[in-house]
């Protein structure tokens, strides 16, 4: 490479800096492809009810008058184990899995957290009420009655330098859905 | 327009080479074990941006240091 001016060297300069940032994250990503630490102790809610009733939300997409259910669950999960040097934050959500008759299975998701640190990853939760506001739980026939969902946890690892990584826990047992 | 210009003589120009080289190298190596001393992704890269502006200050300007020979040009004949 020439480098007998100055803006030759700016250049010259610049360019082994690139080549050399790019090669630093490649380290570092291929780092966390090959180690992927997988949780263990997570162990499925328990569901307390699901109970639905009519209601109208004029946030939702349809602002008509419909059934939209609620789940009262605990919740004990250790994540400490995902948690690296290249992790950024786990975002952690609760999915409610049921069939109907026109389709087999109907995934939504119920409840979400983001973990920011890895003292607060180890979730002792009890009595707690799925988010109503931001995951509105409503059944496209709008009839809640003959339905029977499980429910897992799934949870997304984001790294600082890498590809995100995604997971799931067992599953828990079906529970019906009564109206209120 | 000629000191603007900053040229250096070609022995200059090979050692700025051999510590462009090597000075960017070692300064990829020291962030990535900085990184891992500390445990944090973000701190490889501070790192590695601090450690090459120090390479930058050393090779980029015209240092009287690459220029102890300078070149001779011959007078124009007529």
């Amino acid at each position: 490479m020439l480098l007998d001016t100055t803006s030759n060297r700016i250049s010259a300069f610049f360019s082994k800096l690139s080549s050399m940032l790019i090669l630093l994250c490649a380290i570092i990503t291929l780092q966390n492809l090959v180690e992927n630490p997988s949780a263990e102790k997570i162990l499925p809610a328990t569901v307390h009810y699901a109970k639905y009733k009519p209601a109208r939300f004029y946030h939702a997409f349809h602002n008509k008058r419909q059934n939209y259910a609620q789940i009262k669950f605990d919740l004990d999960a250790d994540f400490s184990n995902l948690w690296t040097w290249n992790t950024k934050h786990i975002v952690v959500y609760l999915v409610a899995s049921y069939p109907t008759e026109k389709h087999d299975v109907n995934n939504i998701v119920v409840w979400d957290r983001i973990l920011s640190t890895s003292e607060e990853s180890h979730l002792q939760l009890e009595n707690t009420l799925s988010n109503l506001h931001a995951h509105p739980f409503n059944e496209y026939s709008n009839d809640f009655s003959n339905l029977k969902a499980n429910y897992t946890m799934h949870w997304t690892v984001s790294p600082k330098l890498g590809f995100l990584t995604w997971g799931s826990g067992t599953p828990s047992l079906a529970v019906p859905f009564t109206k209120v | 327009m000629n000191y603007l210009e900053g040229k250096i003589d070609f022995n200059g120009q090979i050692r700025c080479a051999k510590y462009m080289n090597y000075g960017i190298l070692m300064s990829g190596v020291g962030a990535y074990i900085a990184g891992w001393f500390a445990q944090d992704s973000y701190l490889s890269i501070i790192v590695f941006f601090i450690l090459a502006a120090v390479v930058g200050i050393i090779c980029i300007p015209a240092w009287p240091m690459y220029n102890r020979k300078p070149l001779q040009f011959q007078k124009a004949k007529k």
